[in-house]
């Protein structure tokens, strides 16, 4: 199921799989992010 | 991901930055990305509290719904490669996210299943529309 359109995407700060960090606020200044939630098995 | 991959060109024309969430451990992680054999920024929310922000649910019923065990009967059947893991929590759902340079929420997609993703076409579509232009950046 798909929203289009919405409010503000929460920021959020996380560690990559070494240990730097990154905020949404990082990506988007190089442009539109896409998330991808990945769920346990794929 | 592989559909992903194989847009990655149109995506780069828009200047999109694709990011990878999940929830295993580093070590999950690593061994992913080398499977997978993506470059893409991989980051780790083990408390899923960016999961919850997202509003991606955890759910018994659609994480383990008719079409998801017909889809990984259909895929073990084929002989294709199936990451069966037992790390973290196995409830969870996922989904993809489109935000816009401007933070606003272009395109919220709640998978239902494993393969169930909004197809590129759609999230190019999306940043082509004149009204989110602007706010795709």
């Amino acid at each position: 199921m798909s929203v289009f359109g919405g409010p503000q995407a929460p920021d959020f700060t996380l560690p990559d799989y070494q240990g730097q960090m990154f905020s949404l606020d990082q990506f988007l200044e190089d442009g539109p992010a896409l998330l991808v939630f990945l769920r346990h098995l794929a | 991901m592989a559909q992903l991959r194989r847009f990655e060109e149109q995506f780069q024309e828009h200047d999109v930055q694709i990011v990878l969430i999940a929830f295993g451990s580093p070590h999950w992680a690593r061994i992913f990305v080398d499977e997978v054999g993506v470059d893409y920024p991989m980051l780790l929310d083990p408390e899923k509290e960016v999961y919850r922000a997202y509003g991606f649910e955890r759910s018994m019923l659609r994480a383990y719904s008719p079409q998801v065990i017909w889809y990984y009967l259909k895929a073990i059947a084929a002989r294709r490669p199936v990451r069966l893991s037992t790390e973290g929590d196995t409830l969870q759902l996922g989904g993809n996210v489109l935000v816009g340079r401007d933070g606003r929420i272009l395109l919220h997609h709640y998978s239902r299943q494993p393969t169930d993703r909004p197809s590129p076409d759609s999230i190019l579509a999306r940043l082509r529309e004149p009204a989110f232009r602007s706010r795709a950046g």
